[in-house]
């Protein structure tokens, strides 16, 4: 007796489907499963035997072979054990539906035959719903995430025996709260700029950033607030809509972090330790799983102390800076995750990180702070289009409760303004950047023109400020989102030279006192 | 890479009449000097001001009353045109309309640190640069050292402004006590590192200077009051626009930052930006690292 039904796995963050032919013949009894399974999928024996001996059935005692095709592609997780045991059961006769429903088996099986939630179980069923006509076994557990698609018929289940009910027409799977309108949670317990006391310039860097997609650098003593600052970008980034919420939510799914949330509430903002390797960073692993900067899809990657990161992994971040992508070859695999993040990155401006402060007194010499310097590498900061100095604050400016600045709120409306009006002009392009960090030379060439005034600032910048030649295009990039954020069509003069106030690294000299 | 034409330096043997005096009587006397700017050098009014390459706001303005006060009694600044007190004495002499002699520790071809390109042009106009080295000379650490001697040679006395344990200030201070100059020292707080070697240069018996007039009582001269009154605006100022005279106001030789010019001045940090940019390629102030400013004419 043989029973063909389907299952999927991922592979980055695409679903594979995979035919599960179960057959029983006649000979010693045995359980076998060929087709590439990992550790995990072969211990789906023990789990199947025992999940169909406590929903009442008999485990046939025949021969059991289980093929997972393609036979070329290496299987793992436990995603396909609800199949398998249906497939048993099938093959076995011991179900005897009239009609076996078109549609892919995902789920994990407990002892007692409960059905456990599967790891990526968002993008799975997100590849399946751009496909016609396709329907979805899952567990329970993973219906929260996926609630929201469209295009895709979805069927939760507990148990194995609900299951065998619904494939007998005893009845129905359970009823879920079916893709009511999306709406992004408010951020609370969230750092407003109203609380941040001064650190004007950098607040007007943030919203810079958040306006334009730019990557930020802010380099400041211990103290003045860098962390803080950055814990408050992502409340003005604009509110993301059900795609990007999905398109983050799906890595989390695949890195199984997100426990019982359904979507992501908002944007992710992920601040991992300096300590962090290059795989934990990128991602990777014997069985490519993704990084931090995966996680960090839509949202925010904060790295606080950017030159005591491991250099391998600092190094490595330029090719996902610049494509949004990561791909990961591995011996056991290989994947694409996205990556497509605001890098938010903050270090002191010495080892000591006192150079520049008014009350303290550094003790750094001249060659280590060249060396600390040196250990963020040029192409590294040629991805960063704006870096920001702060000031130490003074005591009287931190306990000043009368002084007061804009609320997130403010900052959002005019970043939300300037992303608006940067669709609209990109609405045409060929290769539609995604806002003014992403503009190539060709299109800045028709949205990002300089006037005359602008082209001599520029110049004599060059000449007498000893601005290095390379940050031009940054620069371009960076004044077309300060014209925008004024909702200017044309590049005035003024935006350049605030544009300009922010590439203090690469003035000749560059930080060396 | 300083890239004035090789034409106008000046070269002078010890041999030459217009060799300066000072230096003649030096054993370990520099054989050729090369000079740019202002030459010869007046005999009797030259004085060293020297002091750490990170100086301390404290030590900042030290310096600054100290050289604004000599140069108003017509004192000839002597310096080293590093970062720091040197920096400061020789741009607040410039200030003040004075006199400053930058003494370098490598040859013209380079401009070393590469922060004080603009001062180094504006004292090759107004004062002069003076070195030992032959023009293709590098910046190289041995070489600074023995350019002090000249300091303290050519000069009357050395105010030491502030020194750390190891500062090059202190060589300059052992070569003046060599020669026979004085020394005079600003003394500091006994918890800054900067001070240490200030303090200790007090302990071995230089004199402690707390009042320019501390200073000049030494040479038996009675202090001009000091006039607290602001310069009249330069000529050139009437080109500038209503937000950058604001910003000027507000600026001075001791940095201050954007965050603080906006406050002060109550115009927004994104407006700022292009005061600031315009006054900087006007060479009136300079962008320091730390988001500070400081002005410089």
């Amino acid at each position: 007796m043989i029973a063909k039904i389907e299952s999927a796995c991922l592979i980055g963050m695409e679903a594979a489907r995979v035919q599960v032919e179960v057959n029983l013949s006649k000979g010693m009894p045995s359980f076998s499963i060929v087709g590439l399974p990992d550790a995990s999928v072969r211990e789906a024996k023990d789990r199947v035997v025992a999940a169909i001996r406590n929903t009442g059935f008999e485990f046939p005692s025949r021969r059991v072979t289980v093929n997972l095709a393609p036979a070329d592609l290496r299987k793992e997780g436990a995603c396909f054990d609800l199949a398998i045991a249906v497939g048993i059961l099938l093959a076995s006769e011991a179900v005897v539906p009239k009609r076996v429903p078109r549609c892919l088996w995902l789920g994990e099986l407990a002892l007692d035959g409960s059905i456990r939630r599967v790891r990526g179980a968002l993008p799975l069923a997100r590849s399946l719903s751009r496909q016609a006509n396709s329907s979805l076994v899952l567990p329970w557990e993973n219906i929260e995430e996926v609630s929201y698609l469209s295009g895709i018929k979805l069927f939760p289940f507990r148990d194995l025996r609900s299951v065998v009910r619904w494939l007998n027409a005893e009845g129905a799977p359970e009823p879920f709260a079916a893709a009511s309108a999306w709406k992004p949670a408010p951020y609370d317990n969230i750092v407003d700029f109203s609380e941040i006391k001064g650190q004007m310039v950098a607040k007007r860097g943030l919203e810079i950033a958040a306006a334009g997609g730019h990557n930020l650098l802010m380099i400041g003593s211990p103290g003045t607030g860098k962390s803080m600052l950055a814990q408050a970008l992502p409340g003005i980034l604009p509110s993301w809509n059900l795609q990007e919420a999905l398109d983050a939510t799906q890595v989390h799914s695949v890195a199984n972090a997100l426990v019982g949330i359904g979507l992501l509430p908002h944007r992710p903002y992920r601040n991992p330790h300096h300590s962090v390797s290059p795989v934990g960073l990128l991602g990777g692993g014997d069985i490519p799983s993704p990084g931090e900067i995966s996680l960090a899809h839509r949202g925010v990657l904060f790295l606080d102390e950017l030159p005591e990161f491991r250099r391998d992994a600092l190094e490595a971040l330029r090719q996902p800076l610049e494509q949004g992508m990561v791909h990961i070859h591995r011996a056991r695999g290989r994947a694409t995750y996205p990556s497509d993040f605001l890098l938010v990155a903050a270090m002191n401006p010495c080892p000591c990180g006192f150079r520049g402060h008014p009350k303290k007194e550094c003790q750094c010499s001249t060659v280590k702070i060249q060396n600390y310097m040196g250990k963020i590498s040029g192409p590294l900061l040629d991805r960063i289009d704006l870096h920001v100095e702060l000031p130490a604050l003074k005591m009287d400016e931190l306990f000043d409760e009368k002084k007061k600045s804009e609320s997130s709120a403010v900052v959002k409306a005019r970043v939300e303004n300037a992303r608006q009006l940067q669709e609209s002009r990109y609405q045409d392009v060929k290769h539609r950047p995604r806002d003014n960090a992403h503009l190539t030379p060709r299109d800045m060439k028709r949205h990002a023109d300089l006037t005359p005034e602008g082209e001599a600032i520029l110049r004599a910048t060059v000449e007498r400020l000893g601005l290095s030649a390379r940050s031009f295009d940054r620069l371009r990039k960076v004044a077309r989102t300060i014209a925008d954020l004024e909702a200017c069509e044309k590049i005035q003069a003024r935006h350049l030279a605030e544009a300009i106030q922010y590439r203090c690294l690469d003035r000749q000299g560059g930080m060396s006192w | 890479m300083n890239s004035e034409p090789q034409a106008e330096i000046r070269r002078v043997t010890d041999e030459d009449a217009d060799y300066p005096k000072s230096l003649r009587e030096l054993a370990d006397r520099p054989k050729v000097l090369y000079i740019k700017g202002k030459w010869p050098l007046p005999e009797t009014c030259l004085f060293g001001i020297v002091g750490s390459r990170r100086a301390t706001p404290y030590g900042l303005e030290a310096a600054k009353r100290f050289t604004t006060d000599l140069v108003r009694q017509g004192v000839v600044t002597v310096s080293g045109l590093a970062a720091g007190i040197d920096a400061c004495a020789h741009r607040v002499t410039l200030a003040e309309g004075g006199w400053t002699v930058a003494i370098l520790g490598h040859g013209f071809e380079y401009v070393y640190p590469k922060e004080n390109r603009i001062l180094f042009k504006q004292i090759a106009e107004k004062g002069t640069i003076m070195t030992e080295f032959p023009y293709e000379t590098p910046p190289m650490a041995q070489n600074f050292p023995q350019r002090n001697r000249i300091i303290s040679g050519l000069s009357r006395g050395v105010l030491v402004v502030e020194a750390a344990e190891h500062s090059g200030a202190l060589i300059t201070a052992r070569y003046a006590g060599e020669q026979g100059k004085d020394v005079f020292v600003v003394p500091g707080s006994i918890f800054s590192l900067q001070s240490a070697g200030c303090h200790r240069l007090i302990k071995e018996g230089a004199r402690l200077v707390e009042t320019t007039e501390d200073l000049l009582a030494e040479y038996g001269c009675q202090a001009r009051p000091a006039g607290s009154e602001r310069r009249a605006a330069a000529p050139s100022d009437e080109l500038l626009t209503p937000m950058e005279k604001t910003l000027l106001e507000l600026l001075s030789c001791i940095p201050v930052s954007v965050d603080e010019l906006a406050e002060a001045s109550g115009i927004s940090v994104d407006r700022l930006a292009e005061g600031l940019l315009s006054l900087e390629l006007k060479g009136k102030i300079q962008a320091m690292p730390g988001q500070l400013y400081l002005r410089y004419d």
